[in-house]
């Protein structure tokens, strides 16, 4: 029996776990092996994964069926061999239609891949309205000018917004009948006297909500199991837990689906069964490897415009691993060691996304090993715990790459990025494009100075900015209204309480562009090339100056600077259901293509050359060394950045250290000192620089080699040349 | 004292320095840097922040920072500036620091008052030396490190001058005074296939077994039983030639005399190092 509580009476996940989780201290001996079934199917998923990439991304879409929890029939790699069960669609990797968000955009993707639209579903969607359609709708002509010009992009107003996080272990603990009841007994009980636009879409969404759970316990009983009532057992917790994410890829094609924190919840489940003698370690091990095979299965169908800004296939099924919990007890458990086995078990992999919650008090053996599967795999990133539960207590999750939020409690309105190099080229300009001419801005005489003044810069640059984060909040209000309206995540939202906290997810690309732009303009002298149009389109630049990136105060006080007025022009405006508006530093791989649509910036980056992923500094401006570039990216403010910090560190493993073992030293203490000293989140790549020239050369030999880029792992053959170099470029921090 | 043209021509560093008679105080002791590296994980134990010195008097054919070795450019900076700097890493130095170059024993004061003060700090300090600097000036340094990497150009004289054009009898002088005071070293050899290892035999052929190898370099056999007989030496460092740095050969106009010497043979480096276990085992070879 488990150690009863608050949990019984109400639905309280958190109760549940720190009431019954054991932490552990041990080392990784205890782990198993993969066993025979795991390793015939994940042979055959190989097969599979080959196949995809040499059609070129996608193997199959059902272009007939549009997806929802029930549609598509039971799907099995083997069912023979399987102990957890259940796929997107009928088969492993074929894709399935989700109109929802936009039916362009389904139709765009399949002609991409040869595939065409069933006549039918164009027929349906003649009479029912996308999400889509319903941004475009409310647009105004300068959000799609921003839009079109680069300047705010990858918003989700084509396709589903993501970042939400089903508290998905509701359904193991309780069972979708208990959920339902509760559901319906908050829609009974609110009915307030004034029935307003908010409490109308409330109630309508509630009763969406229990729509989805229906659906759900629908869809688990095609293939054959009652999740009506709560998991009697570890295979069965995990099975319930994977129908309830299942369910919700179904539903949506969110740009990150995240898993949540399951592990430590899952490990009292199979710890239960260890004691009672009913699971052997090696069962266990089965199942935890099933469940994540499954996980790396996931898949969207997504046009070549988007895999070009996200390569890879990307689907951020993060998990939250670790972290200290409130009474100061960590939480590390057996099952912590389990998931990050899985890299041993089935290879590296990008999904699901391994996310350890570091804090320097984590068990010295759980630190090593992590240390260790980095060093072997790449295929882990690390976020500050110690930062984090201060503002989101010990049972919050990472949304896609570095979105912190209380599993439940708490979603995102996921509002991509805006440019700020662009910005900045725009206060220089006058508000015009400096790639199209255009006027995008708010008409301003560009500045006509020979040199670059700092402060004449900056109060256009502070008008540029206030200008553009009201457009930005306005834009992001038009298009969360529209997905709530037209593509609500019911299932995902009926995981959480019926009183949430929303931020609005804003975020920026480029800041270490910005930053050294500001600082060649106050430190060196800094002149503007102008086309005949009086168009600054290149820079002169005289004189050294300090680049962020090498714990220098005189720069990276400029980028904390820009940071904060950032924050604080967001928080004046008025958003949607008043969303919190937070921010984030985080590109993604879209590093690239930002950098391809923006003019020579006054840093001396040329015309199309790419910025530095999400935080980091420029390439080759970093003079002193990884440890000081980690300091750079520390001192930005969390405070500011709600949202998260990302910053991408890759190392030679013989720069890291001679041995093994002093390799695994040496990197966790990198993390304690970096974490310390206040980072956020990084990824860690360690890799040699040649085994990635030979995998661009030799894509077949290295189907699992995976990399961390920016907040997610993907595998490096999926990206795009551009991309590969890009990442080629990054991995050196060596001297010698 | 002063009978080499090593030493920066800045007044400010160690002229002023080496004609005053009172102690100088960190804001006036001045050192000529090339340049910083925070993650420090070769050089030394643990992580550490290595400072590389600007100016070496040598110059050794396979050297990988050409760029070090000019006197006069680089940057200047005090022992108290260069102190704080590497306060601000303190949390990151499990291992500490590393004063590398360039030659570290051409800048003896900076050197010296830098080292006392990390120790003062309890800080690690380490000085990564070739070794080939006149005793007397380096013996302060010294005794204010707590480990000496000593770089062994070669392990016979000729190899050493004609490679590098340092005379190792001031090498083997400084390993003399570094047992004397019982100070750790850490010594550190660069396999140079042709130069400081043959791996061809007679016929030109590739040396194809362990112990072939062993009878075809008496010299580095001798030399590291020679460097056993230290009982200050805790371990020996085999770093394998590579030409990693020969952009900066290029960069600097300055013709790579070693640019067709192959990197040697993974297998050769192992028995090398198995080497170094038996003669440390004092197993005979």
């Amino acid at each position: 029996m488990f150690v009863p509580g608050k949990w019984c009476e109400e639905i309280h996940v958190r109760d549940f776990i720190s009431r019954n989780y054991v932490p552990y201290d041990n080392d990784a001996s205890f782990l198993a092996p993969p066993s025979e079934a795991t390793r015939t199917l994940w042979n055959r998923v190989l097969t599979l994964l080959e196949q995809e990439r040499k059609a070129g991304g996608v193997l199959d879409v059902d272009s007939h069926t549009v997806s929802t929890i029930t549609s598509h029939a039971p799907g099995y790699i083997d069912p023979k061999l399987e102990r957890i069960v259940g796929l997107q669609t009928d088969q492993p990797l074929k894709r399935a239609i989700m109109p929802f968000g936009g039916i362009r955009l389904v139709r765009t993707s399949l002609a991409a891949y040869g595939h065409e639209m069933d006549p039918m579903i164009d027929h349906i969607f003649k009479y029912r309205k996308t999400h889509n359609d319903g941004v475009f709708d409310a647009y105004t002509p300068e959000m799609q000018r921003v839009r079109h010009a680069g300047l705010i992009t990858g918003l989700p107003d084509a396709y589903g917004r993501g970042r939400i996080i089903g508290d998905y272990r509701r359904v193991p603990l309780y069972g979708t009948a208990f959920l339902i009841a509760q559901k319906r007994k908050a829609k009974d009980s609110f009915i307030p006297d004034v029935m307003d636009t908010d409490t109308i879409q409330n109630r309508e969404e509630m009763s969406d909500q229990v729509r989805g759970l229906y659906e759900l316990t629908k869809m688990a009983q095609s293939y054959g199991f009652d999740i009506s009532r709560a998991a009697r057992n570890f295979t069965e917790a995990v099975q319930w837990l994977y129908f309830a994410y299942l369910g919700a890829v179904k539903e949506q094609n969110g740009a990150a689906m995240s898993l949540g924190r399951v592990s430590t919840f899952l490990d009292i489940y199979a710890q239960k069964d260890l004691d009672e003698g009913k699971l052997t370690e090696e069962e266990v091990q089965e199942i935890v490897d099933q469940f994540i095979m499954k996980l790396r299965l996931v898949r969207f169908l997504r046009t070549p415009a988007y895999d070009e800004l996200f390569s890879g296939d990307p689907t951020w099924v993060t998990e939250s691993i670790a972290g200290i919990g409130l009474d100061g007890r960590h939480m590390v458990t057996k099952m912590s060691y389990r998931f990050l086995h899985t890299l041993t078990n089935l290879g590296p992999a990008p999904e699901p996304n391994m996310t350890v919650l570091w804090s320097p008090n984590l068990p010295e053996n759980f630190k090593r090993y992590c240390a260790e599967i980095s060093i072997r795999t790449s295929s882990i990133q690390y976020e500050n715990d110690d930062l984090m539960r201060e503002k989101f207590g010990d049972d919050y999750a990472i949304a896609c790459c570095v979105s912190a939020m209380r599993v439940g409690k708490q979603m995102q309105f996921f509002g991509a990025r805006a440019n700020l190099a662009k910005l900045l080229l725009y206060a220089i300009n006058g508000g015009r494009d400096e790639n199209s001419g255009e006027q995008v801005g708010p008409v301003r005489e560009p500045l006509k100075s020979k040199v670059l003044d700092y402060d004449e810069v900056m109060s256009r640059f502070d008008e540029m900015m206030k200008w553009m984060c009201k457009l930005y909040i306005n834009t992001l209000n038009v298009i969360h209204y529209m997905h709530d309206k037209y593509c609500y995540e019911k299932l995902e939202m009926a995981l959480h309480d019926e009183e949430v906290k929303r931020t609005m997810a804003c975020g920026l690309a480029g800041l270490s562009v910005v930053a050294d732009s500001l600082s060649a303009i106050k430190f060196a002298e800094v002149r503007p090339i102008r086309n005949a149009n009086g168009l600054a389109v290149d820079f002169d630049i005289h004189g050294g100056y300090p680049a962020f990136g090498n714990d220098d105060p005189r720069v990276d006080k400029i980028a904390t600077d820009v940071l904060k007025k950032f924050m604080n022009e967001l928080s004046k405006h008025k958003t949607y259901r008043n969303a919190k508006p937070t921010l984030s530093i985080l590109t993604i791989t879209s590093n690239v293509v930002y950098g391809k649509k923006t003019g020579s910036t006054p840093d001396g980056r040329k015309e199309g050359e790419a910025f530095a992923p999400g935080a980091n500094p420029m390439h080759g401006r970093d003079a002193k060394g990884a440890v000081a570039s980690m300091r750079s990216v520390a001192q930005l403010p969390y405070d500011y950045s709600e949202d998260g910090i990302s910053y991408t560190f890759s190392i030679l493993p013989n720069t890291l250290g001679k041995t093994e073992e002093e390799r695994e030293v040496n990197l966790y203490g990198l993390l304690d000192g970096y974490f310390s000293d206040g980072g956020q989140h990084i990824n860690v790549n360690v890799i040699q620089r040649k085994i990635l020239l030979d995998a661009m050369e030799n894509p077949e030999k290295y189907p699992q080699l995976t990399i961390r880029v920016s907040g997610y792992a993907v595998r490096f053959v999926r990206l795009t040349h551009e991309q590969q170099m890009e990442v080629v470029r990054r991995t050196v921090h060596a001297k010698f | 004292m002063q009978n080499s043209d090593f030493f920066p021509k800045n007044p400010k560093t160690s002229e002023s320095v080496l004609s005053a008679k009172k102690e100088l105080s960190a804001d006036e002791i001045f050192g000529m840097i090339h340049s910083v590296e925070t993650l420090g994980a070769l050089d030394g134990p643990g992580l550490r922040y290595v400072l590389f010195l600007q100016g070496c008097p040598f110059s050794c054919a396979y050297c990988h920072n050409p760029d070090t070795r000019e006197f006069g450019s680089g940057y200047e900076i005090s022992v108290a500036e260069q102190f704080s700097d590497i306060l601000r890493y303190r949390k990151y130095l499990s291992g500490g620091v590393t004063i590398s170059g360039g030659e570290p024993l051409a800048q003896p004061e900076f050197v010296t008052a830098l080292l006392e003060k990390c120790r003062a700090n309890h800080i690690h300090g380490a000085i990564d030396t070739s070794g080939g600097m006149p005793l007397k000036e380096s013996e302060r340094a010294i005794r204010a490190a707590d480990l000496m990497l000593v770089d062994i150009k070669a392990f016979d004289r000729e190899t050493a001058r004609s490679i590098c054009g340092v005379d190792t009898t001031r090498t083997w002088a400084l390993l003399d005074f570094c047992e004397k005071l019982e100070k750790p070293v850490w010594i550190r050899h660069v396999l140079v296939p042709g130069k400081t290892i043959r791996v061809r035999d007679e016929n030109n052929r590739e040396i194809s077994g362990r112990e072939a190898f062993l009878m075809l370099n008496p010299i580095l056999v001798a030399g590291i039983q020679r460097v056993r007989e230290y009982s200050c030496v805790q371990k020996i460092e085999l770093l394998p030639f590579h030409k990693l740095g020969t952009h900066k050969w290029s960069d600097l106009g300055i013709p790579f005399e070693l640019a067709d010497i192959d990197e040697p043979a993974e297998h050769m480096i192992a028995w090398c190092e198995s080497l170094i276990e038996w003669i440390w085992r004092g197993e005979s070879i």
